[in-house]
């Protein structure tokens, strides 16, 4: 490993598979992928239905584990093989998740629920939690709606908020599942606006999408096909 | 369509096994402890109402009521105090003393012990019994006659026709005979038989299995106490008829003035006027079981109470109430899986009604295959659930119907009203939002109404528990209090008193010969039994304050025989001619502490002072005995003067105590003794320690079944929070996926899914702990002895509901807190 690869290498992928087994079938959801990400990259993954764009997002952001291959992610070498308990401490303090459907806890508030991603970080006192938190609404400019519920907000607004989640934990890598999938165009624009503006600021992100004119916000267009790395795109940056 | 109704259900538990188990186990175990006790109550209820014409018949009963004291509240009445308020009271239409006295009866060569109740001539007429064989309106018209009832019959007298038929009795108390007349106390009188009595039930006050008239020679109560004796308020029943629209308040008003007139209270040594002694009241007839045979009926049945039938109604009512929160619970906990059924049956057309149908529907399904189970868990639970009640409770189909009815009704209702509310909120379900991916369904109102419900479920159970705690501490408590005195070992021969004092000293003396036996000692009371025992008040000669005390005639034997120490002066003693003198101004006395101090003396002070007894006992005290608790520990210590009057009739007891090891063959000498000694009549005797026991039996089957219905309630109660942990957990996987990627530990989320279940039983506290309070302080004031409410009974219930509900979800909140976030928060 050498000295560039430390400063530079967010993550790498080095023949990683992934096999799901039941007792019948055995599925190939990722099949030999060699994928190297730098800091600072915005990474769109592109392809159809079922081929294995989530899993891919699910194995870099550690929470699913890779069948065979090695997983680097930034000076920790081979992490494919550590333990659960080390995984999530790792996960908490340098990965943000974004999903299609938001996965915000209807229970709670908007405050409450961005302010779980902090809730496991020890670290952090209650009063530093808050004034994160407070801080990550009014940048996703959604700090007026803090005190509602979920149900009550418009599916920008939702995504909004799962975005403050995400970035509330200052993360090195951003993950999105389709973050604009179920958001009209106006607001999809929107939202991807906010991850650009986040990539500026230096944040790594890898952006599952369906969508072509999105799936351009990023430096390199990933396309996968039935598990396997089909082409990648470096895009000029203009 | 109602077969598609129906398959749909049928569908739905089968494929929702958990929920459609845990709703009707939980249904069927509380509909079984519903039925198990509806049939309790029922047989409490039924107690005398098969007797015909009973509307305005009362039983007339007696407190007896000492200065300072709360009153000694009893179930009958003096002999002539009932025959008074026939002749002077207006509106009575009619009396009948009843009055069971043992008796042997003989026929040919074989002797039986046998109650025999002596009643008035017209006690047919009053209390209408029916006959199977004699006429009812003369069948006790001649004196020298006798009823039996069936089985008696065929005891006595096997498959001959009975009626005409003789047997003889002799009695175990002859108030007739001199006390040194042994010829006429072994006396033996034949009666005929006029008639038979039906079998009476199991659910009656009366004792009538031989039944003879009171103009009998072989009555035990002579004309003489039947006149005078108004202070005798422990031998007869009085039953009294009142005529059509006469109130009881109004006889008892006339009675307070006769029984002034009658009786004065001063020949026993109290001053107060009668009718501030006795207390009486007038019982109606068919509530006697459940209203007053606790104070002393005639014994045929373990008596009743209105709070017994009352407590296991209420406990009934919290049960199913337990099991509907569960059943309500489950259903609306589950909305969200059926919201897209819902949402394409209204697609389909169909509208709120048509879905509130089909969801009750479902409701009473699940309910009416409960009581299936229910039934078939009573068919189980019944020959042990007879043991613990102590009555013979059947429960048959066919012959119930009218019970079937109400029981299917009853789960239909049950089923209904549960559903209802589910029902309610499903069918409301717009489309819209049930078909949208991801959407919720679930709104604020059902999870408000749910842990509601569930606090009120361990708000029940934790009341019962604490209940059940205080009971059985309580329980130990008074079983364990140093009564002060020896009860091991030791067999009361009672009916001492129809012997002469020379057979008396002779079966004392053969029984004092053999090894076995420690030694023996007469009495007119013995502990847990003072029946005989007189109440006087005592005080210092020449002082005017005076204590009411209780006062036992006993041999110098007793204090030694029953281990109770002296603490000052001396015990009395057959050498002496004034400790055993009938000579009343100049006997020797001994008093308890309690007794020394309350009349001012320290117990060697008191050695020596001349004490008068009621107005017709005075002497000296000559030793002072340590406290004992003769009546047990529901009962403060009373001031106890002991004296000796060998004489005196009422020396009914002999107590005998025998050494530790062989106690089968000292009582079988004991029986054999009496046998060659008084042959005409059986032995009556009872273990000290029996007695003791049987204080607490009615205690104990309260304990008993409080602390089987709390471990059913409990029971339902964690099926439903079983049922709702993983019901609630199912929905919450998303969140509990994104608190893992937010990096929550197993045990992060472990915590946080116990700490959950334990709000809503820590808020039942502030329900329970209150109300247990309340009602525990009421009960324990029954006890003069009794523990204090710690707050250890309240917090260990709690603990305990607290552990229970944890134990009953943390393997569940494990499995859901080790899983993958992915598969959480990849389906919706």
């Amino acid at each position: 490993m050498n000295i560039d690869e430390v400063l530079w290498t967010m993550l790498k992928l080095k023949h990683l598979t992934k096999v799901y087994r039941t007792t019948e079938v055995e599925t190939t959801a990722l099949r030999d992928i060699n994928l190297e990400i730098a800091a600072g990259e915005f990474v769109a993954v592109m392809g159809p239905s079922g081929c294995g764009k989530s899993t891919l997002l699910n194995v870099i952001g550690m929470i699913d584990s890779p069948s065979t291959g090695e997983y680097r992610f930034g000076e920790h070498d081979n992490i494919a093989n550590w333990p659960e308990s080390r995984l999530s401490r790792l996960r908490k303090s340098t990965v943000g998740f974004i999903f299609q459907s938001f996965n915000l806890v209807d229970e709670l508030t908007v405050f409450e629920n961005v302010e779980i991603a902090l809730l496991y970080h020890r670290e952090i006192s209650a009063s530093d939690r808050r004034s994160r938190v407070r801080e990550a609404l009014e940048r996703m400019k959604i700090a007026h709606r803090a005190q509602h519920k979920p149900q009550q907000l418009s599916g920008g607004q939702q995504q909004r908020a799962a975005i403050a989640r995400a970035v509330v934990s200052r993360p090195k890598v951003i993950l999105a599942d389709e973050p604009t999938g179920n958001l009209d165009s106006a607001t999809g624009e929107e939202v991807m606006q906010l991850l650009t503006e986040l990539n500026g600021e230096g944040t790594t992100i890898v952006m599952v999408t369906h969508s072509r004119p999105h799936a351009e916000y990023a430096h390199r267009i990933i396309n996968l096909l039935d598990g396997g790395l089909v082409t990648e795109n470096i895009r000029q940056i203009a | 369509m109602l077969r598609h109704y129906f398959l749909t259900a049928m569908r739905m538990f089968a494929r929702h096994k958990l929920y459609a188990f845990l709703n009707i186990t939980g249904f069927a175990i509380g509909l079984a402890c519903a039925i198990l006790i509806a049939l309790y109550v029922r047989e409490e209820l039924s107690y005398d109402r098969w007797i015909p014409d009973t509307d305005h018949l009362y039983r007339l009963e007696g407190s007896f009521v000492l200065p300072g004291r709360e009153p000694m509240r009893g179930a009958q009445v003096p002999f002539p105090l009932l025959s008074a308020v026939q002749e002077h009271i207006h509106g009575v239409q009619a009396v009948t003393h009843m009055m069971p006295q043992w008796m042997t009866v003989n026929i040919d060569s074989r002797q039986f012990r046998q109650h025999v109740t002596v009643v008035d001539p017209n006690f047919l007429q009053v209390i209408k019994l029916p006959l199977v064989a004699g006429d009812p309106a003369h069948a006790l018209e001649q004196p020298e006659s006798v009823l039996l009832s069936q089985s008696m019959a065929r005891k006595l007298f096997g498959d001959v026709n009975p009626i005409g038929k003789i047997l003889s009795v002799v009695l175990d108390r002859n108030g007739a005979c001199n006390t040194a007349d042994s010829a006429c106390l072994s006396a033996s009188y034949p009666l005929t038989v006029t008639g038979i009595l039906r079998d009476l039930p199991y659910d009656t006050q009366l004792l009538a299995d031989i039944v003879i008239p009171n103009t009998s020679r072989a009555d035990g109560m002579s004309p003489r106490e039947k006149r005078e004796d108004w202070g005798a308020m422990d031998f007869d029943f009085g039953y009294v008829k009142l005529q059509q629209g006469i109130a009881p308040a109004a006889v008892l008003a006339e009675l307070r003035p006769l029984l002034d007139r009658s009786f004065d209270p001063r020949k026993y040594g109290v001053n107060r006027k009668a009718s501030e002694v006795q207390i009486y009241q007038l019982t109606p007839f068919r509530d006697v079981h459940l209203a007053s045979d606790q104070y002393g009926g005639m014994g045929g049945a373990p008596s009743g109470s209105w709070t017994a039938v009352y407590g296991l109604s209420a406990i009934a009512v919290l049960i199913v109430l337990i099991a509907c929160f569960n059943f309500m619970n489950l259903a609306t906990a589950r909305a969200t899986l059926r919201a897209r059924e819902i949402a394409l049956r209204k697609l389909g057309g169909a509208t709120r009604t048509h879905l509130i149908a089909q969801f009750l529907g479902e409701a009473v399904l699940m309910a009416l295959m409960s009581l299936l189970i229910a039934v078939a868990l009573v068919e189980i639970l019944l020959p042990v659930y007879r043991r613990v009640v102590d009555r013979p409770i059947e429960f048959h189909y066919l012959a119930d119907w009218k019970l079937m009815v109400a029981l299917i009704s009853g789960a239909i209702a049950v089923g209904a009203s549960s559903g209802l509310y589910p029902a309610f909120v499903l069918a409301g379900f717009r489309p819209a939002s049930a078909l949208k991916a991801g959407a919720s369904v679930q709104s604020r109102g059902p999870g408000l109404l749910r842990s509601v419900l569930v606090v009120m479920q361990f708000a029940v159970s934790i009341g019962l528990g604490i209940t059940a705690l205080v009971v059985f501490s309580q329980i130990q408590f008074a079983r364990q209090v140093d009564l002060g005195f020896h009860r091991d070992g030791i067999v009361v021969v009672k009916g001492i008193s129809r012997l002469t004092p020379s057979a008396r000293d002779r079966l004392a003396h053969e029984l004092t010969a053999n090894a076995q036996i420690i030694g023996v000692s007469y009495s007119n009371g013995v502990p847990f039994d003072l029946f005989n025992a007189s109440n006087p008040s005592i005080a210092v000669a020449g002082q005017t304050p005076s204590i009411s005390s209780r006062l036992i005639n006993a041999d110098p034997e007793f204090p030694r025989l029953y281990d109770m120490s002296l603490l000052a002066g001396r015990l009395l003693s057959m050498q002496r001619g004034a400790d055993i003198s009938s000579d009343a101004p100049s006997r020797s006395l001994m008093i308890n502490v309690t007794a020394a101090r309350l009349l001012g003396f320290t117990p060697d002070g008191a050695i020596g002072k001349r004490i008068n007894v009621g107005n017709y006992l005075a002497g000296e005290v000559v030793g002072v005995l340590s406290d004992t608790r003769l009546s047990g520990a529901h009962e403060l210590i009373e001031p106890t003067v002991f004296y000796f009057d060998p004489e005196h009739p009422a020396m009914s007891k002999l107590s005998v105590r025998i050494r530790g090891d062989r106690l089968q063959d000292a009582v079988a000498f004991i029986d054999a003794t009496w046998k060659a000694l008084v042959p005409g009549t059986g032995i009556n005797r009872a273990f000290l320690t029996d007695d003791f026991d049987s204080l607490f039996r009615a205690d104990v089957r309260q304990g008993e079944l409080l602390g089987s219905f709390v471990t059913v309630a409990i029971c339902i109660a964690c099926l439903g929070l079983f049922g709702l942990a993983v019901f609630t957990a199912e929905r919450r996987t998303k969140e509990i996926g994104i608190r893992k990627i937010s990096g929550a530990r197993a045990v992060d989320i472990v915590q946080r899914l116990l700490w959950q279940i334990s709000v809503p039983v820590l808020l039942a506290n502030v329900i329970s702990w209150p109300v247990a309070y309340l009602y525990l302080t009421r009960w324990l004031e029954t006890y003069a002895y009794r523990i204090s409410l710690n707050p250890i009974y309240f917090l260990s219930a709690a603990a305990v509901a607290l552990v229970i509900a944890w134990a009953t979800v943390l393997a569940h909140a494990i499995r859901l807190a080790r899983a993958s976030p992915i598969l959480a928060l990849r389906y919706e």
